[in-house]
């Protein structure tokens, strides 16, 4: 725990390093927030292209052997 | 973040498509192909079996490059959604040994868990409610991957024991539940549809190995600060 400022330039410093403190919290959250959003984002693409590529009735003659492959129920 | 998640995801993808395509040329195609012989009305006597992958290739290049392409797309589908589960945990714990773990993880929900109601089936095998098998396939990868998930982290949390149960209740679910009938079950049984299914096993845990070791290799954290 910091000491009491007793002059300015104590004060100052506390100031200083409180402020630092902060935004690195800040950045951090920011950080993972990203990550998170990325994430969510990656995992709907790959969902929708799973779909596409293991469902999706227009690509069937074309997919038929792989789909066989990897037992989606597609027919 | 995004971009390196897609970059490692492309090359999960593509490894894992190029990896399986072997598997499946040397196995597995050729068992579709013996399965559409019969399935056409043809005399098991009188078929003469593709030789290689490189047979199986000139037989009809465009239908290879369309499953290697469908590989592939599976395999950027799954790489994506496992990147993402891999990235949102802790970062130091990545790399291409738990990449494996992943992989394995990933053939246990989308392979091993629906073949345990629904076994691969070659072209051939008579089916009826479409939708009621995709559904349970639904049912049962989601559940298991969550399932998965609750078992392999839950320590990490207070509640682990109760973490725990609900991951089991979660991977027993669908196969309590069920699949549905087979209706008037496979045409081809037997040795050709045993042999399908093993193969289609075996060749999703080479594919799902290859896919989590890339991943968790171009994923693991840089050295750099």
């Amino acid at each position: 725990m910091a000491e009491i400022p007793t002059n300015k330039s104590q004060a100052k410093s506390l100031a200083k390093s409180l402020a630092m403190a902060a935004l690195s919290q800040d950045s951090i959250t920011s950080e993972r927030a990203s990550v998170v959003l990325s994430a969510v984002f990656a995992f709907s693409l790959g969902l929708g292209l799973l779909t596409m590529a293991g469902f999706a009735q227009s690509a069937h003659d074309v997919a038929h052997d792989s789909r066989h492959a990897f037992s989606f129920p597609c027919h | 973040m995004l971009k390196r998640l897609t970059l490692a995801a492309f090359a999960a993808g593509l490894s894992a498509g190029i990896a399986v395509l072997l598997v499946q040329g040397l196995w597995l195609l050729p068992l579709i192909d013996l399965a559409e012989f019969l399935e056409s009305g043809g005399d098991l006597n009188a078929y003469a079996p593709p030789q290689g992958l490189f047979a199986i290739a000139l037989m009809d290049p465009d239908r290879l490059l369309g499953t290697f392409t469908f590989d592939t797309l599976t395999g950027v589908a799954f790489a994506l959604m496992v990147g993402a589960a891999m990235s949102v945990g802790v970062r130091g714990d990545i790399d291409w040994k738990s990449g494996l773990m992943w992989g394995l993880g990933g053939w246990a929900a989308f392979s091993l868990a629906p073949a345990i109601g629904q076994p691969p089936t070659p072209p051939g095998a008579a089916f009826v409610d479409l939708e009621a098998r995709q559904i349970w396939w639904w049912l049962t990868v989601s559940t298991t991957a969550a399932g998965l998930a609750l078992v392999v982290f839950g320590h990490r949390h207070q509640y682990k024991l109760g973490l725990w149960a609900l991951g089991a209740v979660l991977l027993v679910l669908p196969h309590a539940v069920g699949a549905p009938g087979d209706g008037d079950g496979p045409l081809l049984a037997g040795d050709l549809a045993r042999d399908f299914a093993a193969a289609s096993i075996f060749s999703a845990l080479v594919f799902w190995l290859v896919l989590g070791g890339v991943l968790g290799l171009m994923l693991r954290p840089s050295r750099k600060p």
